[in-house]
């Protein structure tokens, strides 16, 4: 039904230059992916709230289901949710905040100043490079370059898990 | 004929007729100029250009095309954008427009006919709010001009005349229309029955217009009704037919019947007789509204969408066959002047309708197909109702443009709402009512918005299943709200609180009950979360199980999950603010560490744990240290059990990840701790201790232990009714509040999912030992062997890898359809035991709703929201239960008692009944 109407479930123009996958692999991995990228979240967008939406687009009956949630996480901070250049820029506009969070309003000023400097200001340009967005092998590789302590060699380990996927009892 | 004849060059005008709707899609919808009527040539240079410099940035798509010489695809592509963008226009004139199309089509004819051909069968298939334009069109293009011997004025250049002759001689419409009637053909023998009806609609307008032979069409709609004739009745293709032709007849009826009235009547006989023919029990059990009455008087089933299409019929009959005023007949107004010959009328050839097919997966040939909901939303004299003849009309279109467009869910909202602009003109109520009141009476009071959110929900609502996901009605509904708040966001409201009318006695079933609070909270949280809760205040009196009660905390709660406490509790009225007030729950959905406290037995047991946990401690590690707690000698007690869970959960309270990290990190812990089904139970009541404020929280933990194999679908079901207690009482419970329901949803169909992945798997492993043997059958007749003898062993043989896989799925699958099977019985008898107890007392089960019934109370609706997930059960798995009917005869309808009193009898019937008129689905 797609002649009088672009589908709406095509993949993303996007592409990551850094890939050395070709357009064609890429194409077809994607098709069998279940992964899905979600963007332009609000700061305050908890995993249960994309667990609530994203399970109505799920199929369990054909064994399908929300499997992991992997957002942003802030290594600083030790919480999920999206920080420091997660990439997760304009919460300017917005009115809400979650509960229990109202009080920090002070470090979520900071935190915005900081977002805002780390995309606009920091050198590089758009402040993507350290984000904590999994870009698979290449950019996994590049952290591992990076300095760390011990505390987040685990966490790292554990992110490694999470993205291979839960294991099912069979 | 030839390019250069035609003074335009192909290539330069649209290479990729789509380059511009990837560009801008939202663009798509209006054209960016005309179709190219006047100035042609200079308007596809133009064209060139603009593509030049868009071509850039899209990249891919056709590179290189533009060194290559002209290919006539590409005039195909642009004329059959030209037809599939009739009446795009906003200044469209049906008649004239179509008309000037028609010329330019004719002219390019020799290039582009193919492209025209196809426009028309993706038009007439996917935008039927078009047919009328397009009939205007191909009566222009079944026409010619009369050749006159003198030709025209002597100065006229002998180039363009002869080019009008060719033009004249070509049949274009005839060309047209035997490109359609194959492709009709080929429809039904796909079984793409949308297609179909969609395809014979447009046929049957072509009657009326004069394009096609009455008595043809005729002898297509027979050759498709003689399904009904088959032994069996013709199965699912019967109602198929049923509605293709009923559907054309509203279109052609009166042409039909002018010149051969009997066998008219002969069609509509035969439609009645299928659709009365068919029994009451599987209705009954896709009932929206199935009231409990006091009496065992017969529970007539409201019509269905069938009864419908029937009463609608009898209308059509009843005024004589004559068309509705909702449908176009633009052609009329296209008169014939006296230079013009029309062509003779087309001969349809009739179909043979495909054999019936047993397929397992045949429900996916039917979407859109199905059956709609048919709750009524709105009054009369604001949405017709479907058993009227426009009711009917209007409804199948709009929901015809929702399925088709479910592609789209943004193009299908701008459609929907510019919906009168393609029906005639005194369709709906005007926007702009006129001052003069004398006016009123003959102005229609039809409500386009109310037409298209009645058909949306019945769409959402349709029982068993929605014809799509659920999440897509409503996004629909949400666009609809964002192009026009102000005329869409009135009916929306209306139609929720006819909604909530219907809780309570009138009946409405749970799961139609359980999809409105999905959707509602979703729509809401798109919009602030603004609503009129206070109009639902004098409710509060009701009791708390009331369905109405029940309703109210659902979409509470549902917000809550979308947002958080604070932010819900805040668009709430006082009166649902105070404290009992019983909207929202007590609590906000925070975790329940009962160690928390120091008086808590277990304190510093808990905390000494939560510290090890927190500190990574290993899984032996933990063992260890559990074994020597003191007074676990003997073994670890359930209550220390039930503290190592909830200190567990404590780790992972955070969000879902920290959870499932908490959960992977001491899986072994977790499996150590329940390896016997007791200690499973204790794992599920500390889940329910915990996440004892929220429900969504016990769904995900349930979810997870499933899914990593802690826990059994048997553990689940369970402890879900064992769990009841006494909930005869007048408080909600998880039955009235939907969750209880989610969760035992959730585990069946977590257990149907692995069996269906199997299944996937196992046709993955068949497909690729084909292949494999084809390749070594090639292999083999390479070499000069012959394949047919000898051979044979080797061949089967080809891929050990391959049929090992292909055993272990085999073992694997016996074992979970083994596991599946037992949860679905286990299941059945829990919900018959509950409904029907063993010690009967006078107020339980249902035979306590029919004993308080008959003394006029209507109570113990926790009975009745289990009565109906009871009914929502069988009828959802159906499938699955039928080839269980034997065990669940036997082990659980044979033990039933008869009953010793007419209430007693009846409360069996009802549960029987339900059963039965499943295996009739």
């Amino acid at each position: 039904m797609a002649q009088v109407v672009t589908p709406l479930d095509q993949p993303s123009s996007y592409r990551d230059n850094r890939s050395e996958i070709d357009r064609e692999t890429e194409r077809r991995l994607l098709a069998q992916s279940s992964t899905l990228y979600v963007g332009n979240l609000s700061f305050y967008t908890t995993e249960a709230q994309m667990y609530e939406l994203f399970s109505t687009c799920s199929r369990p009956e054909e064994g399908g289901g929300v499997k992991r949630i992997i957002m942003g996480l802030d290594r600083n901070q030790k919480q999920f949710g999206r920080g420091k250049s997660g990439g997760q820029v304009r919460d300017e506009f917005r009115q809400e905040y979650d509960s229990g969070r109202e009080k920090r309003r002070q470090e979520q000023e900071r935190l915005r100043s900081q977002i805002q400097f780390d995309t606009y200001a920091a050198v590089g340009g758009l402040g993507m490079a350290g984000a904590d967005v999994p870009r698979g092998e290449e950019s996994e590789r590049d952290r591992q370059k990076r300095d760390r302590s011990e505390d987040e060699d685990i966490e790292r380990r554990d992110d490694e898990k999470r993205l291979r996927g839960e294991k099912d009892d069979e | 004929m030839n390019f250069s004849q035609n003074g335009f060059n192909p290539m330069m005008g649209f290479a990729n007729p789509y380059a511009q709707a990837f560009g801008s899609p939202q663009n798509y919808g209006s054209p960016q100029r005309g179709y190219g009527g006047r100035g042609r040539g200079r308007d596809d240079r133009r064209g060139g250009r603009g593509r030049g410099g868009g071509g850039g940035g899209g990249g891919g798509g056709g590179g290189g095309g533009r060194d290559r010489p002209p290919i006539p695809e590409n005039s195909n592509a642009r004329m059959r954008k030209m037809v599939i963008k009739l009446g795009d226009d906003e200044n469209f004139e049906p008649v004239e427009d179509s008309h000037r199309l028609a010329r330019v089509l004719k002219r390019g004819w020799g290039e582009g006919s193919a492209g025209v051909c196809e426009g028309f069968r993706i038009s007439v298939t996917q935008q039927p709010h078009k047919h009328s334009y397009l009939v205007v069109l191909l009566l222009s293009l079944s026409r010619r001009h009369v050749t006159t011997a003198e030709g025209a004025g002597e100065d006229a250049q002998l180039g363009d005349k002869r080019k009008a002759e060719d033009e004249d001689d070509i049949e274009c419409g005839k060309e047209i229309l035997e490109d359609l009637s194959r492709a009709l053909r080929g429809w039904v023998e796909g079984r793409e029955w949308q297609n179909v009806r969609l395809g014979l609609q447009f046929f049957s307008l072509l009657v009326p217009a004069g394009l096609v032979t009455s008595s043809s069409l005729l002898g297509v709609y027979k050759s498709l009704l003689a399904v009904l004739e088959e032994v069996g009745g013709g199965g699912d293709r019967a109602e198929r037919a049923v509605r293709a032709v009923g559907e054309g007849l509203i279109r052609s009826g009166k042409s039909l019947y002018d010149e051969s009235p009997d066998e008219v009547e002969g069609l509509i006989t035969s439609i009645e007789g299928y659709i009365i023919g068919r029994r009451n029990e599987i209705k009954s059990l896709v009932d929206p509204l199935s009231p409990i009455l006091a009496n065992a008087e017969a529970n007539a089933p409201n019509p269905d969408t069938l009864d419908d299409f029937l009463s609608a019929l009898h209308a059509l009959r009843a005024n004589f066959f004559n068309p509705p005023a909702c449908l176009s007949r633009h052609w009329e107004l296209y008169t014939k002047d006296e230079e013009t010959i029309q062509a003779d009328p087309f001969e349809l050839s009739p179909i043979s309708m495909p054999p019936e097919m047993y397929a397992v997966d045949a429900y996916e040939l039917d979407k859109g197909e199905g059956r709609l909901g048919n709750i009524v939303l709105f009054a009369d004299d604001v949405v017709p109702p479907p058993e009227t003849l426009e009711g009917w009309v209007l409804r199948s279109l709009t929901l015809d443009l929702i399925n088709i467009y479910e592609v789209n869910r943004k193009e299908c909202a701008s459609l929907l709402i510019s919906l009168r602009r393609y029906l005639p003109q005194n369709t709906f109520k005007p926007v702009n009512p006129p001052a003069e009141e004398e006016d009123a009476s003959t102005l229609s009071t039809w409500s386009a918005e109310s037409l298209v959110i009645s058909t949306l929900l019945n769409g959402l609502l349709t029982l068993p299943r929605s014809a799509y996901k659920s999440i897509y009605y409503g996004s629909v509904i949400t666009e609809l709200c964002k192009l026009s708040p102000n005329t869409i966001a009135p009916p929306v409201g209306r139609a929720v609180r006819k909604i909530f009318g219907y809780l309570g006695n009138d009946g409405l079933d749970v799961e139609i009950t359980r999809r409105v609070a999905e959707w509602f909270s979703v729509h809401l949280s798109n919009f602030g979360f603004q609503w009129m809760w206070k109009e639902w205040v004098p409710e509060l009196e009701l009791p708390a199980s009331h369905p109405k009660r029940a309703f109210m905390r659902r979409v509470a709660e549902l917000e809550v999950r979308l947002a958080y406490y604070d932010r819900i509790l805040d668009t709430l009225p006082e009166a649902m603010k105070a404290e009992g007030a019983g909207v929202l729950a007590s609590e906000p959905p925070e975790p329940v560490w009962a160690y928390e406290k120091p008086d808590h037995p277990l304190h510093a047991e808990a905390k000494e744990l939560l510290q090890l946990f927190r500190s990574k401690a290993t899984t032996s590690d933990i063992r260890l240290h559990l074994d020597n707690l003191p007074g676990s000698e003997e073994g670890i007690s359930a209550n220390v059990r039930k503290m190592v869970f909830e200190t567990l959960f404590q780790l992972g309270s955070r969000s879902f990840s920290h959870f499932l990290n908490a959960t992977e990190r001491y899986i072994d812990t977790l499996r150590y701790l329940t390896s016997d089904q007791a200690s499973r139970k204790v794992l599920l009541s500390a889940v329910w201790d915990y996440w004892k404020y929220s429900h969504q929280q016990k769904l995900i933990t349930v979810d997870k232990y499933l899914q990593y194999g802690i826990l059994e679908g048997l553990d689940v079901v369970e402890y879900l009714f064992e769990e009841d207690g006494d909930t005869e009482g007048e408080e909600g419970d998880g039955w009235t509040d939907e969750w209880k329901w989610e969760i035992l949803k959730m585990t069946i169909e977590k257990h149907s999912g692995r069996v269906q992945a199997i299944k996937n798997r196992m046709k993955v492993i068949e497909r690729e030992d084909e292949s494999a043997r084809a390749r070594r059958a090639a292999e083999i007749l390479e070499k000069g062997g012959d394949v047919g003898e000898g051979e044979d062993e080797d061949l089967t043989d080809i891929r050990p890898e391959g049929s090992k896989a292909f055993n272990d799925a085999q073992t694997s699958l016996d074992i979970q359809s083994t596991r599946l099977e037992k949860i679905l019985i286990s299941t059945m008898k829990q919900f018959i035991s509950s409904l029907l107890p063993n010690e009967i007392a006078a107020n339980q089960g249902l035979k306590g709703v029919l004993t308080l019934l008959q003394s006029g109370e209507s109570a113990l609706w926790s009975v009745r929201a289990k009565w109906g997930w009871y009914r929502e059960f069988v009828r959802l798995y159906s499938a699955q239960l039928l080839p269980l009917a034997e065990p669940i005869e036997n082990s659980i309808f044979s033990t039933l008692p008869s009953g010793d009193d007419d209430i007693e009898r009846r409360a069996v019937e009802m549960v029987r009944g339900v059963w039965s008129s499943s295996l009739e689905l």
